[in-house]
């Protein structure tokens, strides 16, 4: 045997450990890159990416529920500089920096500070200039395509659709910073693919060459709840409330009440995502005015809140239609003295008046006969003191006291709507409850998530990935109490507090409410309100719900009824005609809506035709053309219900126009497309119906152009495709209205 | 013939290791060279159809062709491999100077000879010719009583490696040129040499990087080298594999990306040759910690197996052939692991049964076949 001798033993056991060690080693090794290190290398490779170049995805486009864009994603071009390769700074300064328009001083600067590999000259630029500056044919300077976000509506749901970063970050793309951009922008920004570069920065030979393509992928099409012509009707009246009383903020929410679907969402003070308001200061600042209040602030309900618990004490018999109830003024709740707020009281009164007359003393009775825990069961049932889940990021939950430390006066103020703070999206959200049946329903906003699909023949198609369907959440009441409930607030326009809301023809239900304002201490300050009215129609089957809130109104009377029943009234009948929801008149309302015939005031001043017109019970729109009454709609001695608007068309007095498309009298089935230039959505949509053409909608604001041109001769029900742009301040003021 | 006692002998614990190192190297592969993928809905069928399984079946038919070599290997007895050695050892000296003349050259380096479309690398099987020649020489000064204690002792094993050696470092390939100098030192480390005259060696050796800085390396390999003691240096040249390879495996973390996972940093092209020289970061980036230590310890597993085997060879030319093979493998086993993680230089040495590559798998097989030939043959076989 020819073992190995002792030394040879001796060693191989130290060469046994020696490799043990080593071994040791590489394990130690690779458990400290990744256990250790691993999160911190994840950050480092992006860092080494830096020599890749991006290519960003195309980040999905934001439509409303018809399919018209509310957000877009365009490339700009941004050009950049290599400050070591610029031979002549100061002669490209002063070639490049007029066409940019920047500062020479600064743009030499740039130029100058070669201590930089890659400066930004100027980011976003239209095409148009890149290639002024790109036909220069300057060395060391680059042109990079950046994507850019844009809204070609402006400001309209600037609250919901929120906004994204200006520029596109490296490796990321546009992300989405607020509202619904925000919310989804994992889905809408894609995943930005790569240019992995053949050589390094030196253009050194590499031991191992990499050169791949990865292709970025687009981000998926988003589709909302909102609809864009109803969002215009809602904003139009923030804008007219505004106007008329200079408010704090507004809110306004039109939803579908059966589905939870938000169709419309405003509020003021608002912006342009286009050029959000960026320079203000820091984020909080920021957030003051881009945050989607609707959804983000607690107010007080006021009176609207009286819905709740009015719903609640029928549906726990504790009160009926046909109970009385006798208000004195106030109501004395442990002692203390709590007003209605009409001095003198509502004296006798069955529940459906109280509720008309918005007495304070009998939902104070309700909420005690409720008790606690009852109130408290259904304030929980109702959704209030949570969020909703509405697709909005940051939503606020609203303030109730805690049960344990609640009193009796405490559950007496909250039944009238005092004590207790809610969001608007709550707020519509219960009431939709109420009246839909009993089922709260999960308000959203997002509707239908779609890929954008290119077939073989290059045609982008979208495939539906994903669609949202209504949620109920819970049923809160019986659809017996709803039903009684929705007759209830019906009663409240007819004969109630809300008949500022009434349309003719349509059924509509509402409350009033107008909260107190409270400063520090809990004093309640003098003329400060939140005056609010939430509607519906049709109340027997409802299919619109809007809720319309207006913060610290400047005017004498801040009574709800005054301040916002109005502007729900408009948004709810356009809102109503725009779903083709058609008015009914029973025989009821049949006596009050007696017909009458439209006078012919062709040839009459303005003010003639107006007093014409006033005599036989028509309102009157005209245009601000002239002061002679050119052509009227409808035309002379059709039968119409009275209270119908009739439509003037002007043109100045003096100077006799020639006759001109008028010459021609129509062929048969055939009319003459009018002019809606300078008229609003719902003015166009008037008189090119009462024409007998239908409407098309482009854009929104005030119609700036239309196809077929005025004066063409178009067969009857041909659509007419007007375009609309959002009306600047001096455009506003193009019609006039009466009856405001 | 065939004794049954050679199959009594047979050492199968090594060749199960061998087959679950092969095993680990197909999964590497697999992973690496799958296509990247677009989106991130995708059906298992898609998954299985984004690999890319021609060099995995390739590497299977290198391990067969190993496994092949192993058996003829293993069915000559070993002292024929002696006798043989000047044989062998020439025809080795002839094929690098062929390549030094007539070579394909791939990635710096003229290494390769080319057969149409398959390369053979001379210099992988110089390392095995290496083995035995030094195997040889050391079993005979041991068995003559010599001892290693004087510089001219190592002369007549000097003789031997300075031809191939030059004409390996001419290539140049840097890194199997070490492999022979740590075959050496594992050689006369374990035959006893004075630690005195071991210590003067080393310290010689590092007062001759001067000159072979100057005077034997490439830009490229002082680049690597430079690059190696501070990869921050040149983040986007030559560091960049490295770091790409730190970053890879860390990404990994505990449990890895796992096999089915698209577009890992590897199959993105961010780990250069990934199925051959980063096999270990693209592996460990896929299974995680546990899979990269489940390797490791399968590697020191197979070489405390193969040093037990050194203990029980019946004579020192078999004892110093498989000290020779282990002190190979460890070298490759830490330069390369070390490499994919910057604690050694970039060289492109494969890892052993794991890195795709034939010539590196038949040479690691036939390496092995001798590591079993003795181990079968461990006691005297009496007609």
């Amino acid at each position: 045997m020819a073992l190995p001798g002792v030394t040879n033993r001796k060693r191989l056991v130290a060469l046994l450990l020696g490799f043990t060690l080593i071994f040791f080693a590489l394990t130690i090794r690779v458990g400290y890159i990744q256990l250790v290190w691993g999160v911190d290398l994840q950050k480092k490779a992006a860092d080494q990416w830096t020599r890749d170049l991006d290519v960003f995805p195309r980040r999905g486009v934001i439509k409303d529920r018809n399919g018209k864009v509310l957000a877009q994603s365009a490339t700009s071009e941004s050009i950049a500089a290599r400050p070591s390769q610029i031979s002549d700074p100061q002669k490209v300064t002063s070639l490049i920096a007029p066409i940019l328009g920047l500062d020479e001083q600064e743009l030499y600067k740039k130029l100058t500070n070669t201590s930089s590999t890659y400066v930004w000259i100027k980011r976003q630029v239209d095409r148009e200039t890149a290639n002024k500056i790109r036909a220069l044919n300057i060395k060391g300077l680059d042109f990079t395509e950046e994507p850019k976000r844009y809204y070609p509506n402006g400001s309209l749901a600037a609250h919901v659709l929120g906004f994204t970063m200006k520029y596109a970050e490296p490796g990321e793309g546009l992300k989405g910073q607020e509202g619904i951009e925000l919310y989804y922008d994992k889905y809408l920004k894609g995943f930005p693919g790569k240019i992995v570069m053949e050589t390094d920065a030196a253009g050194r030979e590499m031991p191992y060459n990499v050169d791949r393509y990865i292709p970025p992928i687009d981000g998926l099409n988003l589709v909302l709840t909102i609809d864009q012509v109803i969002q215009y009707f809602t904003e139009r009246e923030v804008n007219n409330v505004v106007a008329k009383y200079n408010p704090k903020k507004v809110y306004a929410i039109v939803m579908d009440p059966n589905t939870g679907e938000i169709l419309a969402m405003a509020n003021w003070p608002t912006f342009d995502p286009n050029d959000p308001p960026r320079d203000v200061g820091d984020f909080e600042e920021m957030q003051q005015y881009v945050k989607n209040f609707a959804c983000k602030d607690n107010i007080d309900p006021g009176s609207t809140f009286k819905i709740i618990t009015a719903a609640a004490a029928l549906e726990e018999g504790v009160v009926s239609l046909n109970s009385t109830f006798n208000c004195p003024g106030y109501k004395m709740v442990d002692g203390q003295r709590i007003n209605c707020w009409r001095a003198g009281g509502h004296g006798h009164e069955t529940f459906s008046k109280a509720v008309q007359n918005s007495c304070n003393p009998v939902f104070m009775e309700l909420a005690l006969r409720l008790g606690k825990d009852k109130f408290y069961h259904y304030l929980n049932e109702f959704g209030f003191g949570q969020p909703t889940g509405i697709d909005v990021l940051g939503e606020e939950r609203g303030i109730i006291m805690p049960k344990e430390s609640a009193k009796n006066v405490d559950l007496a103020r909250m039944g009238f709507g005092q004590a207790i703070s809610v969001t608007p999206i709550q707020l519509i959200t219960a009431v939709s409850a109420v009246i839909n049946g009993g089922n709260l329903m999960k308000p959203y906003i997002a509707k239908e998530l779609r890929e954008v699909v290119v077939d073989e023949n290059g045609q982008e198609t979208e495939r539906v990935v994903k669609t949202v369907t209504p949620q109920k959440v819970r049923q809160v009441i019986s659809p017996e109490t709803s039903k009684i409930m929705r007759e209830v607030l019906e009663s409240v326009v007819t004969d109630g507090s809300g008949r500022n809301a009434y349309i003719p023809g349509y059924r509509v239900g509402g409350k009033t409410g107008t909260a107190q304002k409270y400063g520090p201490g809990g004093k309640i300050i003098p003329n400060k309100n939140i005056s609010s009215f939430i509607g519906f129609a049709p109340a027997d089957n409802p299919r619109v719900i809007v809720l319309f809130m207006v913060d610290e109104p400047q005017a004498p009377v801040t009574f709800g009824s005054i301040i916002a029943a109005p502007y729900v009234k408009n948004i709810l009948e356009d809102t109503l005609k725009y779903l083709g929801v058609e008015p009914v008149f029973d025989e009821e309302t049949q006596e009050d809506m007696q017909q009458v015939e439209v006078p012919d005031v062709i040839g009459m001043s303005l003010e003639e035709a107006a007093q014409a017109l006033k005599e036989a019970g028509l309102e009157y729109l005209a245009d601000e053309t002239g002061t002679v009454v050119k052509d009227q709609m409808p035309k002379p001695g059709a039968k119409v219900i009275s209270g119908t608007t009739v439509l003037l068309y002007t043109e100045r007095g003096a100077e006799s126009q020639p006759e001109e498309q008028a010459a021609q009298p129509p062929a048969e089935g055939m009319v003459i497309v009018p002019d809606v230039l300078g008229k609003s959505i719902r003015e166009a949509n008037r008189i090119l119906v009462s024409e007998g053409l239908r409407l098309r909608i482009e854009g929104s604001g005030i119609a700036v152009g239309q196809d077929p041109a005025p004066g063409t001769q178009v067969e009857l029900g041909t659509e007419v495709t007007v375009r609309f742009a959002l009306p600047t301040e001096g455009q506003q003021n193009g019609v006039r209205r009466n009856g405001e | 013939m065939f004794d049954k006692r050679l199959i009594k002998n047979f050492d199968f614990p090594i060749l199960i290791l061998i087959f679950l190192l092969v095993g680990f190297g197909l999964i590497g592969i697999g992973v690496a060279m799958k296509e990247p993928v677009e989106g991130d809905e995708q059906r298992l069928f898609d998954i299985i159809g984004n690999f890319n399984l021609y060099h995995v079946k390739l590497h299977l038919l290198w391990f067969g062709v190993g496994l092949i070599a192993m058996l003829v290997v293993i069915s000559i007895d070993y002292h024929l491999f002696a006798e043989m050695s000047p044989y062998i050892y020439w025809t080795v000296v002839a094929m690098l100077l062929y390549v030094s003349f007539r070579g394909h050259i791939a990635g710096n380096a003229r290494s390769w000879i080319s057969f149409g479309t398959f390369y053979v690398q001379p210099s992988e099987f110089a390392k095995i010719s290496m083995i035995i020649s030094l195997a040889k020489v050391m079993a005979k000064k041991k068995d003559e009583g010599e001892s290693l204690n004087r510089l001219r002792d190592l002369v007549p094993l000097l003789a031997r490696l300075v031809i191939p050696l030059v004409l390996i470092i001419d290539q140049p390939d840097f890194g199997t040129a070490m492999v022979f100098i740590a075959i050496l030192f594992g050689m006369v480390f374990v035959a006893g040499i004075n630690y005195k005259l071991l210590l003067g060696i080393i310290g010689a050796g590092i007062a001759t990087v001067p000159i072979m800085w100057y005077g034997l390396l490439s830009d490229v390999q002082k680049n690597r080298i430079l690059v190696f003691l501070n990869p921050g240096m040149d983040p986007l040249g030559a560091g960049y594999h490295v770091i790409q390879s730190i970053i890879a495996i860390g990404s990994g973390r505990i449990y890895g990306k796992g096999i089915l996972t698209d577009n890992t940093l590897s199959q993105l092209n961010f780990v250069p040759a990934k199925n051959t020289d980063f096999i270990f970061s693209v592996t460990v980036e896929a299974l995680g910690f546990i899979g990269g230590a489940i390797i490791i310890c399968l590697y020191l597993c197979l070489i405390l197996r193969t040093i037990y085997l050194a203990t029980k060879a019946k004579d020192s030319f078999g004892s110093f052939l498989v000290i020779g093979v282990v002190s190979m493998m460890v070298f490759h086993i830490f330069e390369n692991i070390g490499m994919t993680m910057g604690l050694m230089p970039v060289t492109g040495i494969p890892l052993p049964f794991m890195s795709y590559g034939g010539s590196s798998m038949i040479t690691n097989m036939i390496a092995y076949g001798l590591v079993l030939n003795v181990g079968m043959r461990r006691q005297k076989i009496n007609f």
